[in-house]
Order: C-alpha cells, then structure tokens, then sequence
C-alpha cells in the first residue's frame, strides 16, 4: 500500500520536475522578455547603453491610448462571438459518431488557420468587396444603391478576427465536451430535461473549462494581431500591434517598439489574469464536485 | 476503474471523461427502448426520437452553416483556383487546369530554381513542424500536469508564463530572438526555427491540456494508486489516455501553428533553412497569379493528410502513448 | 539539411523568382565581352526586393550579370524595404550579402547604424552619365541605381482624361472613390506635401496639408498597402483614381486592358521620385571587385533602359537606351522627363518628420 497518494498540495519539488522540460524553452522566452524590456528603456541609435522612459512617456499620447483600448476591446468582442459561434459546432463534433465526419469536421474546422491570410483576403474581397457578390446579390435586390463597406474598416477587421481565431476556441470546447459523458444527458433526460434543458444545465457548466479556455486564446491571439488589421483593415484599423510593426518597420525605433510591445503585453495578460480568478472559483467548485 | 452501468458494450464504445463516477446508482436506459418525452416543450420537429447525446438537426445545421461561413473565402480561392482568366473574377468565365499545370510544371522543370527553393522549402517546414509538434507535447503534458494538480510558490508566475508567447507581438518576438541567438557563441540554424516555434506554440498545447486535465478530476488517479499504481504510473496509464482529445488538439495546433508561421520566422530564417510561409511570401507579394491559389491548395492538402494521420493515431480509438 | 551540392548546379538561385518565362528569355542586348570572363565561376549574393521590381531586377540586371560575367548570382527575394532593414540592422556583422538593393531611407538606416561601406566611385565607370544629383544617397553610401516613380493612377473607364494635377484627387466628380497611400510609407509623406502646396503652404509650414488631406476622409476606400487588392478595386469598377502609387506596382495589370487601368506621370506640379539605391555592406561574403562590377553594371545604359521598359521605373543614366517603341508609353519615363518633371524628396529633413506625420495621417484616416 502506498503511504503517500497525490493530493492537491505536492511537493513543490515535484512540481518544478514536471516543469523542467518546458523551462528549458521558457528559457529563451525570459530572456527575449527581458531583451525587450531594456530596450524599450533606451534610446533609438542607444539600445543598450542609453535609458531614458521617453518610449513610456510617448505611449501616454491619445494616439496610442485609443489604439489601446481599439485593441482591447475588438480583441475582447471577437472573443466572444468566437465562442458563441463555437459552441455549436464543438458540441456537434464531439458528437459525432463516425470517425469519418469526425475528420472531415476537424479538418473543415481548421481551415482557415491553415491558409495564408493573404490569400483568404482575396477571398474576403471577391465576397464582401465593394463590388462583391454579396453587395451585388443586394443591389440586384434592390435593396441598396451604393456598395455597403464591409472590408477595410472595423468590422471587416472583427469579422477576420473571428474567422481566424474560429478554430482556437472550437478545439478545446470540443474536447472539453467530449469529455462529459454521455450517460450525463442520458440521466438528466431521464428525469425529465428537454434537449435545451440539457445542453444548458448539464453540458455548458460542465464544459466550461473548455469554454474559457477558448475564449483566453481567442483574446490574447487576436490582441496581438496584426496581419489581419492590415489586410482586411486597409490600414484604417489602427490596432497596437500594427503600431508597434511601424516602430520597428519604417521608423526603426526600437525602444518605442518595445515599449509599446510591453504595454500590450501586459495589459493583455492583466485582463486574462483577472479573468482566470474570476472563472476560477467557479472551477474550482466544479472540480470539488467531480 | 470500472463503468458499472447497465449497458456497458454501448457506453464502452464512446469516450469518457470523468466516466460513469455519479452515475452508477441511476438505471441508464439501453438503447432499444424509447424515452419518456411526450408533450414536451423545446423538442423540435423530429419524426424520430432523438436520443440525448445525439446531435439534433438543429445544432448540426446551424454547425454546418457556422462552418461554411467560416470557409467561404477559402471555397472561393480553391474555385478560382480553378480559373480560366488569371484575374479574380468569380464567378470565373471559364475553367481550366492550366494554373495547376504551371504549378506543376515548376515541381517537375529541372532547370527553374523554384523547384528547389519549394522542394527543399517544404522539407523544412515538415521537419520543422513534426519537431515541434513532439517536443511542445512532450513538454506541455508534465507541465500541464503540475499546473493543475500541484500548489506550488511561482505558480501564478507560472501560468503567465505559459500565456506569454500568445500576447507578445510577433515582430517584436522575432527580433528579440533574433537578437539572443546571434549573440551565442554557436552557430543554430534549424534548431533556432524550432526553439521559436515550440515557444509560439506552447501555450496552445498547454492551455489545451490543462482544460482536459481539469475535466478529468483527481479522484481517477487517486483510485488508481489506491489500486496499486505508483504516482508516476498513475499519471502514465489512467490520466493521460483520457486526455487524449485534448492532446489531440494541442498537438494539432502546435503543428499548424509552426507550419504556417511567417513573422518570427522571417527574423529567425536564412537561406538554406527556409519554410514553405516564406518562399509563398514572395510569391504572393507580386502581381497576381492565380498559380499562387494552386499551390495553396496543395499546401491545404498536404495539412489534411498530416491531421488525418494524427487523428487516426492520437484521436479516439486510436493508439494509446 | 545536406542539399549544398543543389546550389552549385544551380544558375539563378533564389526565394520564388521569375518564371519560367525569365529562364527562358533570351539575352541579346548583352554582347559577352572576353574580358569580363575573369568573373567566372565566383558567387555574389545578393538581397532584393520581394515584388515585381525584384523580378525585374533579376532578370534585367543578375541574368545579364551572369551572362556577361561568368559568375553565379544568388538572390534572396524576400525583402520589402523596411522589414529587411530591421533584420540586416539585427544581423550586425553577420556576413550575408554582398549587395543589396533597397530604398532610400532604408539605406540611410543601415548607414547610420554603421554597417555600409562607402563606395568608392572610381570603381564605377557607368556613373558619369549618372546625373549628380541621383549618383549617391545615404550620405555616399549608397548608389542610386533606379528612380522609384510615383504617379496618379486612375480608372480609364471612368476618368476619361488623364488628370494633369494632383488637385483631382479632391474633384469629387472625377473622383468619387479613391485610395491613398498607407501611412507607413514615404509615398504618404510627398502626398502631404503636395495637399500643403496646394493649400499654400510646404513642407515646413505643413498644417494646411493635414487640413486639406481631412477634406478626403470620406471618399477613401482603402489605404493600398496590397497592389493586387488595388487593381481588384480598379477592375471592379470600385475605384476611381488614387496616388502617389508607381505603376511599377502592378506593370501586367496596367497592360491588360481588362483592368482598366491608368496611370500618369504628367502633373504640372511634377512628380515625386525616391532614389533606389545599391549599397554594400561592411562584411561582405564574397569578392569585392565582383561587387563593384554588379553595380556599375546596373548603371549600364542597356540595361538601364530595359529596366526602364519593363517595370515602368525610371532609369538613373542620362544615357539609358530606351527604344522608340516603348518611348510612346506614357508609363516609361525617359531621362529627359525625368530631367523635367522629376521631384526628389529631401531623405533627411523627413526623417525628422517622420514619426510624427506618421501619426497624424494615421489618425486621419482611420475610421
């Protein structure tokens, strides 16, 4: 018999053991953290040598405040919709019963993750462009006289958000209620549940590791975005790190780069942090509860 | 750890997470037999009865039509790839093969040096991306596990940690990496596009992992040890095979992530380690020639058979590691 | 990954270049020259641009290179100006490339942040008939080699006369839909100039340039970062005119008629040129005599004016060779156009202005 079994407070020891193999790799990661960090404190022509907060200071601008909180805010948005969107089509693949459909739903599903958004952006052109066919579609019903702006602006921006981080949330909400058993909805519906009944008192609360999972990646993906505002933003769609593109880009400033970069980055991972506390204890009940 | 309910060869066959723990009092109904569900509000036009865990029509069509939305540029790229003219016409006027043929053409025509740039380009990306793949999930499983199931000083910083690659902005990622590798005394060159990647691709796979982990709760473990397993092999034989979807899913995106990724790649490559992002980049950046949509189509093709294979291996049912 | 023997078969190697088209093409204009053979069997490396400009480059100028020399030129086309320099400046003194072809400003970074060799114009014969002012940039390190030329271009279906000035773009009859330069690039900052001309100020008094650019906002359909994506728009009849853009930006679609697409140099204000230039890094992999020989070849009259003819930029020698044929094309400027019209940006003073105008355009126009 063992003396010891694994409760939830092990050995700090052992927990750093798990971690080792992905120290080594956060290693690097730390150390390009901390690279960015002493430049953004320098001066442009003096990374290394020069300090100075300027970058900081410049940051504080109405400029880069909005483009903050433009960030923050179509970031969140499209997080959002990714996952209200993805909880329909999770819930049918972790249904499905033949291993067949089930790839074909896989791989459909990470489709546009797997294309070249340069590409997809033709796409989105020949579709939603001003001379589109879903604008020609309304003209030939009369309903609009002139082209309505689908692309090259805010919401051409969010719907590309939405569309490329799709698969990000699908993923873990399809496993997460893969992962709730069968006979779970087979009891509830045995005492007397309806479908709908089932699905939001048994499968969403149960799911819901795999939900916030989705929506965390879906946030912090597409804060840091930056192809998507470019292509299908026509540059109108000032998100941050398009901004911070531009600092290194033409301008090669690289302290304002980099403290832009920082700005971001921590103001993301504040908003995700506060997020995990919050679902956190909601979790943590569930888990007691299993 | 046993499922005790009634009809076992049925439930046997799908997958289980926390498995049938709660459940074992209450009489599971086979599958033969009719549910009570007359007269009840919320069921839909159905002319057969559905079965709980079965999908219904509505949340597989609604699905279907999420999904197609989803690909519809993508649709419309393959079918213009297809195009007679070599604008981007679409409907197009006429259709013809002829942009594969000239795909096809720089694969076979010796002396086009796009042969070898792509040939050795997508050598690289496969290489680099199964490497990735591996070593991320090797890497994120333990960690994931001690993220979950251990309390440890350092492990908010931990977790932020895991979350970082995701907000950091690439360029500039790119160019910090750049920076660190150039100032190491050795010289890297595959292993620098790896290193990237794996960090890039880490806090996918461990974000997934972790919300398996978390569905499946401590007491399977617990059970197992009391049944005999050390710890280690508790963790090896019983939590890990019920993680599979989500480690599944982790690997998949660790993979596609490092295929297609272009920023930091940019920074990290140079010209005889380059990736299929790279050598497209070019391409597309010039006047447009729908050859472009061609071989994005079999770049698509080539990633459809790599998770095909995967889900067969990794997926339910498939082989256990 | 064990494929270095690949590279010596090989006789243009490099990221997605030409088409089979340009492997194929024939040479005639070079005749060989029995004393240039001394070049034969070395390696110049060479980082040039990702577009057509690039492929141009490769075929006009490398191809003949390597025709007339013997030696093996291998190109890395991955470059658009700005994202390359920030690699190069990174690289420090890792040894790369022996040339590199980029724009003016980037040339200026990478001169300042120490990395260039200055040339030394002795050793580039072709550049006499270079005319002064577009023999060198970058504080002499770096030399001109081809002008980048900015045009208005317009929709030849709707606009039925080229426009002879910049004020068009505010003519909301002839131009109900236009597109602007995005903001990052240097095109953006001559556009501001040209509105605070015409708004009766310059340069340095600049507010009523960003007062008259506003006056726009609304008839923008998009920032044209992506040429194809603008030709689309053209082809589609969803746009009507916009600038400064160089035709050199999409040479096939302004030939195909379907596009109906226009462009023109002949504003009476003139138009705006950025000097693209050579230049040579201080670590250089490879022979620097082979350096010197691939610029001053660029500069050669021939291959000048087939640049000239085939990528619609404009060429630096005052002798470029520009057949009488392609002289009838409004796109392909000849040297006394150029003498005429052309207007050079001052590199430095914008670089003071830079980031601010930046952010100001930016907030312009964003929706």
């Amino acid at each position: 018999m063992r003396s010891s079994s694994p409760k939830r407070s092990s050995p700090t020891l052992r927990a750093w053991l798990f971690l080792t193999p992905s120290l080594l790799f956060l290693a690097v990661l730390i150390a390009a953290s901390l690279l960015v960090l002493r430049m953004s404190v320098g001066t442009k022509g003096a990374e290394w040598s020069g300090f100075s907060l300027a970058s900081y200071a410049q940051l504080l601008q109405p400029y880069y405040l909005k483009s903050l909180l433009l960030t923050l805010r179509l970031a969140l948005i499209s997080a959002l919709i990714a996952v209200l969107l993805a909880i329909p089509v999770g819930y049918t693949m972790a249904r499905l019963q033949s291993p067949l459909l089930r790839r074909i739903f896989l791989a459909a599903v990470l489709l546009p993750l797997l294309v070249n958004l340069l590409l997809q952006s033709y796409g989105w052109l020949v579709i939603l462009g001003p001379a589109g066919m879903l604008n020609q579609a309304l003209k030939g019903l009369g309903l609009i006289t002139r082209p309505v702006m689908m692309l090259y602006n805010e919401n051409g921006v969010l719907m590309g958000l939405v569309q490329t981080a799709f698969p990000l949330a699908v993923l873990p909400i399809a496993s997460a209620m893969r992962g709730v058993s069968r006979s779970y909805e087979e009891a509830a519906a045995t005492l007397g549940a309806s479908r709908f009944q089932v699905f939001r008192q048994v499968i969403l609360p149960m799911s819901l590791p795999g939900i916030v999972t989705g929506a965390t990646l879906v946030f912090a993906y597409n804060a840091s975005s930056f192809v998507v505002p470019l292509l299908l933003g026509g540059r109108r769609v000032p998100m941050l790190a398009v901004m911070v593109h531009d600092q290194i880009a033409p301008l090669m400033n690289w302290p304002a780069a980099s403290a832009a970069g920082v700005v971001l980055i921590v103001t993301t991972l504040a908003i995700m942090t506060l997020s995990e506390l919050f679902t956190g204890r909601r979790r943590r009940r569930l888990e007691a509860s299993q | 750890m046993k499922d005790i309910s009634a009809s076992g060869s049925e439930l046997a066959r799908e997958d289980h997470g926390p498995a049938a723990k709660n459940v074992s009092n209450v009489p599971v109904p086979s599958r033969a037999s009719s549910l009570p569900r007359g007269g009840r509000k919320g069921d839909f036009m159905k002319t057969r009865m559905l079965l709980p865990g079965e999908t219904g029509r509505f949340a597989s069509t609604l699905s279907w039509i999420i999904l197609l939305l989803a690909v519809m540029p993508i649709l419309t790229m393959i079918v213009m790839s297809f195009s007679g003219a070599s604008n981007l016409d679409f409907p197009p006027a006429s259709y013809s093969l002829k942009w594969y043929q000239a795909a096809w053409h720089t694969f076979v025509s010796p002396d086009s040096s796009d042969v070898l740039s792509l040939g050795k380009a997508l050598s690289t990306s496969l290489w680099v991306s199964c490497l990735t793949m591996i070593l991320a999930t090797l890497v994120a499983v333990p960690a994931s596990y001690a993220l979950t199931r251990c309390e440890f000083r350092g492990k908010a910083v931990a977790l932020q940690l895991m979350s970082l690659p995701l907000v950091f902005p690439m360029v500039v990622l790119g160019l910090a990496l750049l920076l660190i590798f150039d100032s190491l005394p050795f010289h890297l060159d595959v292993s620098r596009l790896v290193i990237a990647h794996v960090i890039l691709a880490l806090p996918f796979v461990v974000k997934n992992c972790t919300a398996a982990m978390v569905s499946i709760g401590s007491e399977v473990e617990e059970a197992a040890q009391m049944l005999g397993a050390s710890p280690t092999r508790a963790i090896i034989d019983v939590v890990v095979p019920l993680m599979k979807s989500g480690i599944l899913a982790g690997m998949l995106l660790a993979f596609i992530v490092s295929f297609n990724e272009f920023t930091v790649t940019y920074f990290l490559y140079n010209i005889d380690v380059m990736t299929v992002p790279i050598w497209m980049y070019s391409r597309t950046v010039s006047s447009l020639d729908p050859t472009v949509f061609s071989f994005a189509v079999l770049i698509v093709l080539i990633d459809f058979a790599l998770i095909w294979a995967l889900e067969k291996l990794v997926g339910e049912g498939g082989v256990s590691f | 990954m064990g494929q270095h023997d690949l590279n010596r078969r090989q006789f243009i190697k490099s990221v997605g270049v030409a088409s089979v088209a340009a492997a194929t093409m024939s040479m005639p204009f070079i005749r060989a020259n029995a004393s240039d053979t001394r070049f034969q069997g070395k390696t110049l490396r060479l980082l040039t641009w990702s577009d057509d400009t690039g492929l141009a480059a490769l075929r006009n100028i490398a191809a003949t290179f390597e025709a007339k020399t013997g030696a093996k030129v291998i190109a890395d086309r991955t470059g658009s100006t700005s994202e390359m320099v920030a690699k190069l400046k990174a690289g420090g003194d890792r040894a790369q490339y022996d040339v590199i072809t980029l724009a003016g400003v980037g040339a200026e970074g990478l001169a300042s942040a120490g990395l260039l060799e200055k040339p030394d114009l002795n050793r580039i014969p072709n550049i006499v008939d270079v005319p002064e002012k577009y023999r060198t940039g970058a504080n002499g390190h770096g030399i001109g080699y081809l002008l980048w030329c900015n045009s208005l271009v317009y929709s030849t279906r709707t606009v039925k006369e080229a426009p002879t000035s910049y004020a068009a773009l505010w003519d909301k009859d002839m131009a109900p839909n236009i597109f602007l330069p995005p903001p990052n690039w240097t095109e953006a900052m001559d556009l501001i100039i040209i509105a605070a001309k015409l708004a009766g100020g310059d340069e340095h008094n600049i507010e009523p340039g960003f007062k008259k650019l506003a006056e726009l906002k609304d008839r923008v359909v998009t920032l044209g970062e992506n040429p194809n994506q603008i030709a689309e728009l053209f082809r589609t009849g969803s746009l009507d005119m916009g600038g400064l853009y160089a035709p050199a930006f999409f040479p096939n679609q302004i030939r195909d008629p379907a596009y109906g697409l226009g462009a023109t140099f002949g504003m009476k204000e003139g138009f705006y040129t950025d000097l693209m230039q050579s230049v040579m890094p201080k670590h250089r992999p490879g022979d620097t005599d082979l350096a010197y020989a691939f610029i001053n070849h660029s500069l050669d009259p021939l291959v000048q004016g087939k640049m000239a003819e085939d990528i619609y930029n404009g060429p630096v020698n005052a002798k470029a060779i520009i057949s009488a044929e392609a002289r009838k094309s409004p796109y392909i400027l000849t040297p006394e156009q150029i003498a005429d019209k052309a207007i050079m940006h001052d590199n430095a003073f914008l670089a003071t202005v830079h980031e601010e105008w930046i952010r100001r355009y930016t907030e312009i126009f964003s929706s």
